[in-house]
């Protein structure tokens, strides 16, 4: 079904619509006289059909979820202190604020109030040092068992640091001496 | 095409370039509205391109991060389509590379390097496209045997139905370059579809 090599531009500018009234006539003449490239014609026709009619795939459910957790792995990367949820519905912003406000006043809450008790909590090195630094009769510690806390130990000088040696889980207090479990 | 809903749309909704914008300006709403004008299109794409669902969606994602990341890269003196679609052909592209290195390194590794190196371009695997008929699975098929250069244009013209001047565009390639293609490819597809094609 191969059409005349010389025919084929034609052919072509013919199913792109933008054949020329010339154009159209020469391409016309030809077809009545040529089997070969009045099939080709007609089989481009058709095939352009079918492909503008191929079906549509639409993107998995998980896609969104991706792509979120995708942009949020990114931004750890440049270091950024704001955690944006772009892709999140609009009517989830004023909760989703709310939320995060909760949770920034809890983690000034010990440095608003001069009267609570408890340290601060926060990461792994940050409270090694500020055990480190308080006086021990000034130490309180929040106890869970929480795979988030982190464990902290004495070295040999006495001093708190950071313990990777133990999972919280696996190291319930007293059962080390010296080791502190702090939650946060 | 339906006109109306067409300047419908004009009237009622932002175009591309009025999101981008917005985006760069900082509305993160704009950036979700891009994504959601823009995922299955995208996806059709490249999926027609790689042959390839999964890795057409990872693609997608990817041309999606590219955009969030490098917002400010977009200026505008070109339409936004073009943009981004420059970004998924590349990257899809990169994709091809990918697993050409990775088929020719498995290939010489079981030992059978006299066999000639005609490698298809893809995994096509079509048990994943579930909605698709049959027809239109086996002509996904024959796209994919095309070579990359005439499949590209192909289906940026056929099936996405793009003019040849934003493809020549998107591809930073001539013009004739394009129309060319798309017809030396066509010719082979009507070939190869010839089956379908007869009445
Ligand atoms: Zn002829």
């Amino acid at each position: 079904m191969a059409p005349c090599k010389h025919m084929t531009r034609l052919l072509c500018k013919q199913i792109d619509g933008d054949i020329t009234a010339e154009e159209q006539h020469h391409l016309d003449e030809h077809l009545t006289s040529c089997e070969q490239c009045a099939a080709a014609a007609e089989s481009l026709r058709l095939m352009k059909k079918q492909l503008r009619q191929l079906p549509v795939v639409r993107v998995s459910d998980e896609f969104h979820i991706i792509l979120r957790d995708r942009i949020r792995k990114s931004r750890i990367g440049y270091g950024a202190a704001k955690i944006e949820f772009p892709l999140l519905p609009r009517w989830t912003y004023i909760p989703a604020a709310g939320v995060a406000l909760a949770v920034v006043a809890l983690l000034l809450r010990p440095y608003l109030s001069q009267t609570d008790e408890r340290p601060f909590s926060t990461r792994g090195t940050a409270v090694a040092e500020y055990l480190n630094d308080a006086a021990p009769e000034q130490v309180h510690y929040v106890i869970e068992d929480n795979p988030d806390s982190i464990m902290l130990s004495r070295d040999d000088s006495g001093r708190m640091r950071t313990d990777s040696t133990h999972t919280p889980r696996e190291s319930a207090i007293g059962q080390r001496a010296g080791a502190v479990q702090v939650s946060f | 095409m339906n006109t109306a809903k067409t300047a419908k749309t004009a009237v009622s909704e932002p175009s591309d370039e009025q999101l981008i914008q917005r985006f760069q300006d900082g509305d993160l709403y704009a950036f979700e509205m891009i994504v959601h004008r823009y995922k299955n299109q995208l996806t059709n794409f490249v999926f027609n391109f790689l042959g390839n669902r999964i890795d057409a969606e990872d693609v997608v994602q990817e041309t999606f991060l590219r955009v969030y990341k490098n917002k400010h890269r977009y200026k505008q003196i070109a339409k936004f389509s073009t943009w981004i679609y420059t970004i998924a052909s590349n990257l899809a592209k990169t994709e091809l590379r990918r697993r050409k290195r990775r088929k020719l390194f498995s290939i010489s590794q079981l030992g059978f390097e006299d066999k000639d190196y005609d490698i298809p371009d893809s995994a096509f695997s079509p048990e994943k496209v579930i909605e698709e008929d049959f027809k239109g699975r086996e002509i996904r098929e024959e796209i994919n045997k095309l070579p990359e250069k005439f499949r590209e244009v192909v289906v940026l013209r056929d099936v996405q139905e793009f003019s040849y001047e934003e493809i020549s565009r998107i591809l930073h390639i001539p013009i004739g370059t394009v129309k060319s293609r798309a017809n030396r490819g066509r010719l082979r597809l009507q070939k190869q579809l010839a089956h379908l094609l007869a009445k």
